[in-house]
């Protein structure tokens, strides 16, 4: 049968009562979110001048201004290149009035790093239009810009997508699959010296910066050699000795 | 305006738009996250009460949750699927449209190609469509102006077009 999408998926309907009023009376749930809205919120009025202060204070020190743009992208989103620094900037332009760069472990929500560069108001005043947007530049930096739902399009930049649980793995695998071949003891007894700085490498390597590396079990001359287990769930690499190969 | 003034404009606002915030939510976020995302969404709105718009208030909160959604979403690394969320909501729906004499597998492929769009593209369409917001309102929603929704929509209607042609022919292999 030849059918119109358009016209299929617009006859499908929304939940029941979407448009009409709540009666709040009758509606505890309702009741209750408005009531910690108030409570959490405070007074608007207090907050404004909260806001107005924070904006006075000034914040952190510029580290650099200097980040330029890209070519239109073919794909509509994308991992950064560069996993260790995101850029905040000032303004929703190629090359904004400030851009302040910032540490980052190649996970968190680069938006998250960059706020508190608005709250303290080392960037200026965040439009309450505007939201923090996540794009990746040409050179392949998550870049935290301010303003509209396209922004990362009108730009001529791709948004950033988030790493996936199935990059994570795929990530975890590839790194696992390296330290097996460096600690294997039949190829090289690595010491415990090496072991630290070398897994590290390696989980930097893959994007797991953010990774802890702890040293389980005792080193002899029984077990001089350290052999690594990343263990996804706790996000820790597993450094523990073990007999010559 | 006192406080008091304020809150009693406000609750009068949460009592027009909480069943649409709450609609929205449920399509974006499992059922379990409704109640958060309602609840940050007016959070949000009562700390910028003084900037929320005289008209088309409704689609400057749909907006404000689109953005609670979004963060929520990327901190978590997933993505919302749209057309799956409103069926399970209302599968009366597909009930109807088979009554009307589609098949399983038209409303299957319609379900792959729309899944093959930017999450944008489903977002305008899912308000244009079953929810029938203004333009106005999606422009506000999405933060452009009400001239550029009718050209967002025009391109997302024909890649989902495009997407659900090349379902029929792939016959679901590229499911």
């Amino acid at each position: 049968m030849n059918v119109d999408p358009i016209e299929m998926f617009d006859r499908l309907e929304p939940p029941e009562g979407w448009s009409e009023p709540t009666d709040i009376d009758n509606d505890p749930v309702a009741a209750q979110i408005l009531e910690r809205v108030f409570a959490e919120g405070g007074n608007v009025i207090s907050l404004d001048a909260a806001r107005r202060r924070r904006r006075a204070i000034g914040g952190a020190v510029v580290v650099a201004a200097l980040v330029t743009g890209g070519a239109v992208a073919a794909i509509w989103n994308r991992r950064p290149d560069t996993s260790n620094v995101v850029s905040c900037y000032s303004d929703a332009a190629l090359e904004p009035a400030v851009a302040v760069q910032i540490g980052w472990d190649g996970e968190t929500d680069p938006a998250e790093l960059c706020a508190p560069e608005w709250s303290t108001g080392a960037l200026g005043v965040l439009s309450p239009a505007d939201e923090l947007r996540v794009c990746v530049t040409g050179d392949g930096v998550a870049a935290v810009i301010p303003g509209g739902d396209e922004l990362c399009d009108e730009l001529g930049l791709t948004e950033y997508a988030p790493p996936s649980p199935r990059d994570l793995a795929q990530a975890v695998t590839d790194a696992d699959r390296e330290l097996r071949e460096i600690f294997l003891p039949s190829n090289r007894c690595v010491p415990p010296s090496e072991a630290e700085p070398e897994t590290k490498r390696v989980l930097d390597k893959f994007g797991l910066s953010g990774w802890t590396i702890t040293i389980a079990g005792t080193f002899s001359a029984d077990e001089p050699c350290a052999s690594v287990a990343l263990d996804i769930e706790t996000t820790t690499a597993f450094v523990r000795p073990v007999r010559r190969g | 305006m006192t406080p008091g003034q304020s809150e009693a404009e406000f609750t009068v606002l949460y009592r027009s738009h909480y069943a649409a915030v709450r609609s929205y939510a449920s399509v974006c976020v499992p059922h379990s996250e409704v109640d958060d995302i309602v609840s940050d969404t007016f959070l949000v709105a009562w700390r910028r009460f003084a900037d929320m718009p005289d008209d088309w208030a409704r689609g400057w909160l749909i907006g404000v949750a689109r953005n609670v959604v979004r963060s929520r979403n990327r901190k978590l690394r997933r993505a919302t699927n749209f057309v799956e969320q409103l069926i399970n909501l209302r599968p009366d729906g597909v009930t109807k449209l088979q009554g009307e004499d589609l098949s399983v597998e038209d409303i299957d492929a319609f379900k792959r190609a729309f899944g093959k769009l930017k999450p944008n593209d489903q977002e305008m369409l899912l308000l244009a469509g079953p929810y029938g917001l203004p333009t106005d309102e999606i422009a506000l929603a999405f933060g452009v102006k009400p001239n550029a929704v009718g050209v967002r929509l025009h391109r997302a209607r024909t890649r989902l077009r495009e997407a659900y042609a090349a379902q029929m022919s792939d016959g679901g292999e590229a499911a």
